[in-house]
């Protein structure tokens, strides 16, 4: 089944259209949903929790209609967001209290657990936190009521490397299970390059790329070559070029190139780069 | 919503020390001053404000918005408020009458009934403050819905004089046409508290953009 089913969705603001945007994620995958800031990302999170009024299409998440009364969906899905609203005077510990009369599938040992390992105190208030540890509370949440999606707006934001690594892990494990899936948005594109198995490319409200990030990386290449030697290419193989004093560099789809030219892998991070900032052919 | 219950309660631990400090003082002071009626149920309008208050903490904090990512629906968000509410005060009350109790044990001579009515008619008036201040909060937020605080001023204020016409039509009969005034009063309320409650549940819906 999959755990998360887009199709033309839309909403529009003041100065800001998502524009019919599609794309699936199958259970037991994760994906990565890459794109600028005010790109979209969080807007389609809260349209997929019906936080957020749709204007048009249909969300599917675990096989339940998200504009239908959701409570049933909320339970098997944990969620971070950007900013969590959790009262200040509160303490890890009521928070947990809270969350075990709040999710009927609420798993204490696990909550304490992840606050072990995340070496956050039972007693301070949550207006005491730092960002990352806000952050990692909002982690802790999500993971310890046995959820089958896990919704991430810019989860490791603001987190150290290391805590983001061991958090990488973490996601990794819960995907080792095959019903559980993860959309993870952010725009610390490496993280999601270690991680997912799908991307998708969010640009001014518009999916300009959706697909397994093993194809992705394995049809495109950088090449770097003259301006002359570019040119003599045919149009089809380059996707997005830039060109200055010292040369051309250029996206490319590796089969539509001679086998005698040399290409350099593109990280995920290059393919966005070059997809939202450089000039289109 | 035995979760937002339990959140509110917290909150109201934490955040409304003064108020339990204030009450303290207006039930001393009423319990050493021959029982002053007006001191003694000053807290229980007090506890009228409480849901209007943790709302306002909850907009500000960004509770009612991480309230999207929990399994409740916009009808358990709203009865928890008018829940608490409705607890608080009842609380709030069984305390307040438990002080008058306590003063007519340590005074014998001390006429309790007096204060018992005017803390009903408080309770009864504390209702209105959420009742017809809670709609507007819910849909313009509870910075712009304090208007339904003068709304409530106003009516309070405005039926006064219709209140001690009706009692003094009761020629000499104070306490008889309290015992029939007050529970039309009572009810009139309680069904404006059920009617707000119904009214704030799709108001909450209609302000999802």
């Amino acid at each position: 089944m999959n755990a998360l089913e887009i199709k033309n969705l839309s909403k529009e603001y003041p100065g800001f259209k998502l524009n019919k945007i599609s794309f699936t994620l199958p259970g037991g995958c994760i994906l990565g949903l890459i794109g600028e800031n005010g790109a979209g990302k969080s807007t389609t999170i809260k349209l997929i929790l019906n936080m957020l009024r749709k204007d048009g299409g249909s969300i599917t998440v675990l096989g339940r209609d998200s504009g239908a009364d959701n409570r049933l969906t909320k339970e098997e899905v944990g969620v971070v967001l950007d900013e969590a609203g959790i009262p200040g005077c509160l303490n890890a510990r009521q928070v947990g209290n809270i969350m075990r009369n709040t999710f009927k599938n609420w798993n204490a040992s696990d909550y304490n657990g992840y606050l072990k390992r995340f070496a956050l105190p039972l007693d301070k208030e949550y207006k005491d936190f730092s960002r990352g540890m806000k952050m990692k509370l909002s982690i802790a949440i999500a993971m310890s009521h046995n959820a089958k999606l896990l919704l991430l707006d810019e989860a490791t934001s603001g987190l150290d490397p290391v805590v983001r690594d061991e958090v990488l892990d973490i996601l990794n494990e819960f995907t080792r299970d095959e019903n559980h899936s993860i959309l993870m948005s952010s725009h610390i594109v490496s993280d999601l390059e270690k991680l997912c198995d799908y991307i998708a490319f969010l640009h001014k409200g518009r999916l300009m790329l959706f697909e397994e990030k093993d194809e992705l990386l394995a049809r495109y290449g950088i090449l770097h070559c003259t301006e002359g030697q570019l040119s003599a290419l045919s149009k089809d193989a380059i996707k997005h070029k830039k060109i200055s004093a010292y040369g051309a560099e250029a996206l490319v789809i590796r089969d539509k190139i001679p086998s005698a030219m040399s290409i350099s892998p593109v990280s995920i991070e290059e393919l966005f780069v070059y997809m939202v900032k450089e000039e289109a052919v | 919503m035995k979760g937002l219950l339990l959140k509110d309660f917290y909150q109201l631990i934490k955040y409304c020390k003064m108020f339990f400090l204030v009450d303290i003082v207006f039930m001393a002071v009423s319990f050493f001053s021959e029982g002053n009626a007006l001191f003694i149920s000053f807290p229980v309008m007090f506890s009228g404000i409480l849901p209007l208050t943790l709302l306002s903490y909850d907009e500000r904090g960004g509770w009612s918005d991480y309230c999207g990512i929990l399994p409740y629906s916009e009808k358990q968000i709203v009865s928890a408020k008018y829940l608490f509410g409705l607890l608080s005060q009842a609380v709030t009350v069984v305390v307040v009458i438990g002080v008058v109790f306590i003063r007519g044990i340590v005074y014998p001579n001390y006429n309790f009934l007096s204060n018992l009515s005017a803390i009903g008619i408080m309770f009864v008036a504390s209702l209105l403050f959420p009742a017809l201040c809670l709609p507007f909060c819910y849909k313009f937020g509870s910075e712009k819905g304090r208007i339904g605080y003068f709304i409530v001023i106003a009516i309070t204020t405005g039926c006064m004089p219709l209140y001690s016409t009706i009692v003094e039509g009761f020629e000499g009969a104070e306490a008889k046409s309290m015992n029939i005034i007050f529970p039309l009063i009572l009810v009139g309320i309680s069904a404006l508290y059920i009617g707000s409650w119904l009214i704030s549940i799709p108001l909450l819906r209609s302000v999802k953009k």
